[in-house]
């Protein structure tokens, strides 16, 4: 009887770390993995990955494109070079980003999450869903300088992409729709909607404010929330917020060729801004308190300034502590440390 | 809060299954035999669209062609291609047959004649086509796309996203740019300067027949010099490059005379 025990003992034991090793091989992604969930306090997503069936192989798919450098020219810049999970998908200490032969982009990469609540993408809003995004960076020449066709040669011509497209969808014969619905498939799954300040909304007895972070949310509410709006802190406009009395880089005009559109950027959301830094589309400032600084007394007056920042936004210092106590609400760890996400 | 989300998923699948419906809504103008005439009864014949590249009356030729456009500007192509969507004949009844995905990449570089097959054209006098240089606005923001309109053609703006309608390039002396470019590329589907043109050639006296398993034709001429002809004369001294914007709204204004029916064969 005790030599069963030993046995079993072993077996478990064994098994255990026959896991352990499977796990350094692929984190475990199961079907109920790919389900996505969000709070009931979220708006109806604009993108219901309709026509691309989410599935495990899609995910795993898409997630080693993601990581991939075969999609820049020279095989060395993924999409991930640029979009770190632990910084929220931005990229850490970066005001731009580097590219291909180490060529500097012109605007800072914005963090990923909440992407399927998300109409247009870039900081000028030039690409117009979710799908056809991936496209810009990777035949941007300062980015990862590929072309599509490019793209799809070194896939079709790799052997395990080929099983890995058949598993995902059932074919070998990869083309761009197929890369790009499983680049989506797994971009688009990252959700972060587990911050302290979900917490406390879904049950604020439980996961309490601090007094300071109370005050700082009202504040926030009151000073920055019409563009900054909740749940997901970005009311997806483009507005120009005082950067600049010449425009260096147009924004949005440059897509619209609209004089009323010059200067103009997608407010970004503030979810996870703690982590985000460098801010703004150029990256210039380093820190919140900069940026309390700019949107306090550093707006520059021009004919397509937001109204609502023609007199800036008053904000005394301790104001100011509160609400980035608040905004420390809004970093989501367990988004940032989501196994199913890791390169 | 599981049920929550149940109810979550339930609500998205129902909206996705209206916004399904009215999708095909949308195409409730395609002729649909089973509801005017029992099935069996309804015949079909086959109808070619034929687009031929020509400048003037020539042959484009790639690259060795020299042509003038109105303004006496000589000129050659190294580049000519464009979307044709959305191929529609009409009945004098005011009946249509829509073609189903219904999208066509013409590019020089692959010949010059290109020939659009649409099959199971209900039998009968048409007097009218019509479709769209370009592509329309709700495919260029559904998503990826496969066939023609595979990103891969070259024929996507992929920073201000949408596909171009038409891309000609070419060199001429009179072009101020780097190396006497001529580069215009023709997209954007948004206001101000949305270049989605309907095109509707005239078919004079004749009528397009379909007649019961038989191939008619229609032969379309598309003349390169019409881009830079009326009613906006283009003189590449001043505009020898477009990309969207206002210079690729006003070429689109020409080319909808760029196309021309040379022959109907019943």
């Amino acid at each position: 009887m005790q030599k069963i025990s030993i046995y079993l003992f072993l077996a478990a034991l064994l098994q255990i770390c026959a896991c352990k090793v499977d796990s350094k091989i692929e984190p475990i992604v199961t079907e109920d993995d790919v389900v996505l969930r969000w709070p009931d306090y979220f708006p109806a997503p604009i993108y219901n990955f309709e026509g691309n069936k989410r599935s495990k192989e899609g995910f795993l798919l898409g997630k080693k494109l993601f990581y991939d450098p075969i999609l820049s020219s020279d095989n060395t810049i993924s999409c991930g070079s640029c979009h770190q999970q632990f910084v929220a998908f931005a990229q850490a200490d970066h005001k731009l980003s580097h590219g291909v032969e180490n060529k500097l982009g012109v605007r800072n990469s914005p963090a990923l999450f909440n992407l399927m609540w998300q109409k247009e993408f870039f900081w000028d809003g030039g690409s117009k869903h979710i799908e056809l995004q991936p496209i810009g960076p990777i035949t941007n020449p300062l980015e990862m300088n590929e072309t599509i066709e490019g793209v799809v040669n070194k896939l079709s011509q790799n052997a395990a992409y080929r099983s890995l497209f058949l598993a995902a969808f059932n074919t070998d014969s990869i083309t761009s729709q197929l890369m790009l619905k499983a680049i989506v498939q797994f971009m688009g799954s990252f959700i972060s909607a587990n911050s302290r300040y979900d917490k406390f909304v879904q049950d604020p007895a439980r996961n309490p404010f601090t007094e300071t972070e109370k005050n700082g949310l009202a504040l926030f509410e009151q000073k920055c929330g019409s563009c900054h709006a909740p749940p997901l802190f970005t009311d997806n406009s483009y507005r120009n917020n005082g950067l600049e009395e010449v425009f260096i880089d147009s924004g949005r005009y440059r897509i619209t060729n609209i004089n009323s559109d010059m200067g103009k950027f997608k407010v970004p959301s503030l979810r996870n801004v703690a982590l985000t830094y460098p801010y703004m589309h150029d990256g210039r400032f380093e820190t919140l308190d900069q940026v309390f600084n700019h949107y306090g007394s550093g707006i520059k007056q021009t004919g397509t300034l937001d109204p609502l920042l023609s007199n800036g936004i008053s904000i005394t210092s301790a104001e100011k502590g509160q609400i980035i106590a608040f905004l420390n609400t809004l970093t989501d760890l367990e988004f940032t440390k989501d196994l199913r996400f890791k390169e | 809060m599981k049920n929550l989300f149940r109810i979550i998923i339930l609500g998205l699948f129902l909206i996705n299954t209206l916004s399904c419906k009215k999708d095909s809504a949308l195409k409730k103008d395609v002729v649909d035999p089973s509801i005017e005439i029992p099935k069996d009864e309804q015949k079909y014949g086959s109808v070619k669209v034929t687009f031929s590249n020509k400048v003037g009356n020539e042959d484009l030729l790639l690259n060795n062609g020299h042509y003038m456009n109105a303004n006496s500007d000589s000129f050659t192509v190294s580049k000519f291609k464009y979307y044709i969507s959305n191929v529609v004949l009409k009945k004098s009844d005011g009946t249509r047959y829509v073609a189903r995905e219904s999208y066509h990449l013409i590019d020089s570089n692959k010949g010059n004649k290109y020939t659009i097959v649409l099959d199971s054209v209900p039998v009968g006098n048409y007097n009218a086509i019509n479709f769209i240089l370009g592509v329309d606005s709700l495919r260029n923001t559904s998503g990826a796309q496969t066939g023609a309109l595979d990103p891969s053609y070259g024929m996507f703006w992929s920073w201000n996203q949408g596909y171009i309608f038409l891309m000609m390039e070419g060199n001429s002396p009179n072009s101020a740019a780097f190396n006497n470019t001529l580069i215009f590329h023709l997209g954007g589907f948004t206001q101000p300067y949305n270049c989605i043109r309907k095109i509707n050639p005239t078919f004079g006296t004749s009528d397009l027949i379909s007649s019961d398993g038989k191939t008619s034709t229609v032969e379309i001429k598309t003349d390169l010099l019409k881009m830079f002809e009326s009613p906006s004369l283009i003189k590449f001294v001043q505009t020898s490059e477009g990309m969207g914007g206002a210079v690729a709204y006003t070429i689109a204004n020409n080319c909808v005379n760029m196309f021309s029916v040379t022959s109907i064969q019943n």
